[in-house]
């Protein structure tokens, strides 16, 4: 059951990818925006104001924190998952896989119950 | 002269967050204004285009809520134990002394909505913490 607690919240989309591809390692925002575009298969190319409007909002809340590279400039200050976020991440994947096996169900009942009134 | 306009609209953002995250932004800007520019003029000005407008919401977003109380964003708080904890312990303890900063100044702004968002989360973090230290065999409040 949902509780009025807002990190029940499901996640908005440049939210759960900047999450996604912080899940193997830590990266910098131009690195952020090159891989999610890859992860989205180009269909989502986060503008900067975007992405560093979410990533202030999950440094707010300790989702994710900054992280010292060797070569890290201001320029490229790379961001890694905190394991609170990491948790939160992988609580929202779960909730993701219980929906998609709830639609794959529907759209199984829905074509079986098709076809029985096409005979 | 993208990065004059880029600059400019950078502008439109609290000088604190500016100082923050400006220079990386424009670092991200111009790397991804390259990519963008050697696919051609019409990406490219449909590129700078999303960046204008993406700027301007965010800058809008970001005045909203600090006229809301929320202050610019601080570095993580300084907590006892970094090194000497374990790291998901000692991450515990920093959110929720962050959470405690957090309430404190948006009931001082009188924004009870997000105090009540912030007490959710507090709650939350400092179960959290109880439950780890707990693993750890050590009190939440020990160094």
């Amino acid at each position: 059951m949902r509780t009025n607690n807002p990190e029940d919240k499901p996640l908005s989309e440049p939210v759960f990818l900047i999450l996604l591809s912080l899940a193997d390692r830590p990266r910098h925002g131009y690195a952020l925006m090159k891989d999610i575009e890859s992860l989205s298969n180009g269909r989502v190319r986060l503008s900067t104001g975007t992405l560093y409007g979410a990533l202030r909002r999950l440094l707010d809340d300790a989702w994710i924190e900054p992280f010292q590279q060797e070569d890290s400039s201001r320029e490229k200050q790379a961001y890694r998952l905190t394991e609170f976020g990491r948790a939160q991440f992988h609580g929202e994947v779960e909730r993701m896989r219980q929906l998609t096996r709830a639609a794959a169900a529907r759209i199984r009942l829905g074509r079986l119950k098709a076809n029985e009134a096409q005979r | 002269m993208t990065r004059r306009i880029y600059l400019t609209l950078l502008k439109l953002y609290p000088s604190g967050y500016r100082a923050n995250f400006g220079a990386e932004m424009l670092g991200a800007f111009e790397k991804a204004a390259e990519d963008a520019r050697a696919l051609g003029t019409a990406v490219f000005v449909r590129f700078v285009l999303t960046e204008c407008a993406g700027l301007a919401m965010g800058a809008w977003a970001e005045r909203l809520s600090k006229l809301r109380g929320r202050p610019a964003y601080a570095p993580m708080p300084a907590v006892a134990g970094e090194g000497s904890l374990p790291r998901e312990l000692f991450e515990a303890k920093r959110r929720v002394a962050m959470l405690t900063g957090s309430m404190t100044r948006v009931i001082a702004a009188r924004d009870f909505k997000r105090a009540r968002d912030y007490s959710y989360q507090d709650r939350a973090a400092r179960e959290h913490l109880r439950r780890i230290s707990q693993r750890y065999n050590i009190r939440p409040n020990e160094g």
